[in-house]
């Protein structure tokens, strides 16, 4: 009781406050604006967060990546484009809802699946703390060093049809966080006796030309699109009572969010792809889903809404981002000097709990606020996408420039923008370039720190966590490299 | 899986969940599986001379470890990737590697709007620079309307009072702003 009240007073602070508030809002209307998204909003906003204190500065990030999925169901549902990339599901049942005159309901519904899917991850989170506190002290160098490699190979073989390509960029995400002067013998690294760029290259600018930059130059090179949203007609809180008479696909969709978001490199999508299908066999309406079934958008909300708070425990509990933007997140915790991992689980978990709880806050704050700002929210998505790609370079710049106050971080901002780009028009993933540079950086320490106590391979893992990891991470190939085996043998079959 | 660049792009499809999990070869993607491949041997050729292995030292101490792990992990994927574009190269869809790095190039230009921007704000000062940039790119964006300019001057003061003035982020004021009156000179510097 006492834990919670210190938790709920460092909440109670006005600017901690403010920036719950600010992140909820903001996140619901950048989520809303296709072709924004938060990871872009996170790498703008990041730098500001430097300055404020880890409390404040996360519960800003955190409310911007909580809410913008909620905010991303509008266009999705409304004019078929989705505002996030977790919202693409949304639009298979969605959209067809809008056009046979059903919008106010789909939006109702994807609102209240969000919600109740948020709260429930949120829920099993905080009783699952007692265990996670239990766990995270047994998590020594080798554990992490093989829950970053766990991360690394998920990252890849989640990536179907793409692995080869993803394990590539994972790897040269490794070789960018080489780049400078290392720290153990103090020789250059890959600099070609280049004076800028023996600091290395921050993750950061890579972040804002990955995500911003390359964003910007991609809608500025595309067309402005006539997106005319249908007017929002009734009320928008009867979808929430309708979603709680569906606990058969709000709580199966809510749980694979807590549990797909929980490990690293999985996330998201994957949630919202085995509730969606798993909701399409167990609903009885399955031949309706792609065509304007509730249950397949209540199935796809409650899930990506139930994965920012999963997505927390590896990153608190372990230091291990599991995807792009706890990545990110992990930066405002290296910068204020806080190193999240099993000793601030154990030992600080008031402030854990304060997360938590900014969690529900701005769950609370974001869906309020939909029910009286939707009418209003449907216009940002007449924003021209060019008008908007010369905003994200404006808003990039501050990102950048305001770390080191360096024009030659610009200029490799805009070099990564523009591999950005060509990532993006080939439709080649990102997210394995910033895990290898985030990732690679952890495994280099820890592999350093580990390998002072071992002495044959197998100390490496004679420890329990440590053989439950290293047979996930057999398991997990061994399971890859059975599919692959698998489907092509049927693909010869059909011939 | 799911690209950052669905966002915002209109989806025109009805059905199946596992069409996200497809990705056509271009040509233009073996163009760049190439290039990157030959990317990663470069690096590969330079590893002796751009980093350091110390004889005697522990293999979790030598400083270039992990940047020759990157490598040769870029490598082995690279290699196995050109494998896979062989068996495939039946298999190509367009758009082509023209059309793609016509894309590209036409990308370039904003680049060089993004640096000249960049360049200015020192000199000319953060307010100043952005909105000249604004109200610029709009008019080279082919927006004629007011509400355009308009909104672009709007979004301008916006950035700047949210960043600058409020959060206070780390942006020098302007080498021209040493050429107002006292009274203005250290308001702008401080927050526009």
């Amino acid at each position: 009781m006492e834990l919670l009240l210190t938790s709920l007073s460092a909440l109670a602070r006005i600017d901690v406050a403010i920036a719950l508030l600010i992140g909820s809002i903001g996140g619901v209307v950048i989520g809303a604006i296709p072709g924004v998204g938060p990871a872009i909003a996170i790498a703008i906003l990041l730098p500001a967060t430097f300055a404020m204190e880890p409390i404040v500065g996360l519960t800003l990030l955190l409310g911007v990546y909580g809410s913008s999925m909620y905010g991303g169901a509008i266009p999705a549902i409304l004019v078929n484009t989705p505002g996030t990339a977790v919202n693409a599901l949304t639009t298979y049942d969605g959209f067809p809802m809008t056009k046979r005159g059903e919008a106010t309901r789909a939006l109702s519904l994807a609102f209240g699946a969000s919600f109740c899917g948020a709260i429930i991850s949120i829920i099993a989170l905080i009783c699952l703390s007692p265990v996670l506190a239990a766990v995270a002290p047994m998590f020594g160098s080798r554990e992490i060093f093989l829950a970053a490699l766990l991360g690394m190979v998920l990252v890849v073989v989640t990536h179907r049809g793409q692995a080869l390509a993803a394990g590539a960029l994972l790897c040269l995400g490794i070789f960018i966080n080489t780049i400078g002067l290392e720290s153990i013998r103090y020789t250059q690294r890959f600099t070609f006796e280049q004076a800028w760029l023996a600091s290395g290259i921050d993750l950061i600018v890579v972040v804002l030309g990955l995500f911003a930059l390359s964003q910007a130059f991609l809608l500025l090179v595309g067309e402005d699109e006539d997106n005319k949203p249908p007017a929002i007609v009734g009320r928008l809180f009867d979808g929430f009572k309708e979603v709680l008479r569906m606990p058969k696909i709000v709580l199966p969709s809510a749980s694979f969010g807590v549990v797909m978001g929980m490990i690293p490199g999985v996330g998201e999508f994957l949630a919202q792809f085995f509730s969606y299908s798993l909701a399409r066999k167990t609903s009885g309406n399955g031949e309706k889903f792609g065509k304007g079934a509730p249950e397949g958008l209540v199935a796809s909300e409650a899930a990506n809404n139930a994965v920012p708070a999963a997505a927390m425990i590896p990153l608190l509990a372990l230091g291990i981002p599991g995807e792009a933007l706890t990545a990110m997140m992990l930066s405002v915790f290296y910068v204020h000097n806080v190193i999240p991992g099993p000793q601030l689980f154990a030992n600080e978990f008031d402030f854990i709990l304060s997360l938590y709880l900014a969690l529900i806050a701005l769950n609370v704050l974001a869906f309020a606020f939909l029910l009286g700002a939707t009418r209003w929210l449907t216009h940002v998505v007449r924003i021209p996408n060019r008008f908007l790609g010369m905003v994200i370079l404006v808003l990039s710049f501050v990102g950048v420039y305001s770390l080191r106050n360096s024009i030659i971080d610009c200029a490799i901002a805009a070099a990564f923008g523009m591999f950005g780009l060509m990532l993006k028009c080939l439709k080649l993933p990102i997210v394995p370039i910033i895990l290898g540079m985030v990732l690679g950086g952890i495994m280099e320490v820890k592999f350093r720190t580990s390998m002072a106590r071992v002495e044959t391979a197998w100390d490496f893992i004679e420890r329990p966590v440590a053989q439950v990891i290293f047979g996930l991470i057999i398991i997990v190939l061994g399971a890859h490299i059975f599919s692959l085996l698998r489907t092509k043998p049927s693909k010869g079959t059909a011939k | 899986m799911i690209q950052e660049n669905e966002i915002g792009a209109k989806t025109n499809r009805q059905g199946k969940v596992e069409d996200y999990f497809i990705s056509p070869y271009s040509s233009a993607l073996v163009w760049f599986g190439v290039c990157t491949f030959l990317v990663a041997v470069f690096l590969a050729s330079q590893l002796g001379s751009q980093t350091k292995f110390f004889e005697g030292m522990p293999l979790e101490k030598q400083p270039g470890l992990w940047a020759a792990i990157g490598i040769v992990g870029m490598l082995i994927f690279g290699f196995f990737q050109m494998v896979q574009f062989w068996f495939h190269r039946n298999g190509l869809q367009a758009p082509g590697f023209v059309a793609e790095v016509l894309i590209w190039a036409r990308a370039g230009e904003y680049v060089l709007w993004f640096m000249i921007y960049v360049s200015l704000v020192p000199l000319v000062g953060y307010l100043p620079t952005t909105l000249g940039f604004l109200l610029l790119m709009s008019w080279r964006l082919g927006y004629r309307k007011t509400k355009y300019f308009a909104s672009a001057i709007l979004a301008g003061v916006l950035i700047v009072v949210v960043f600058k003035s409020f959060l206070q982020v780390k942006i020098p004021g302007g080498a021209f702003y040493e050429f107002l009156p006292d009274a203005l000179r250290s308001f702008a510097i401080l927050y526009l």
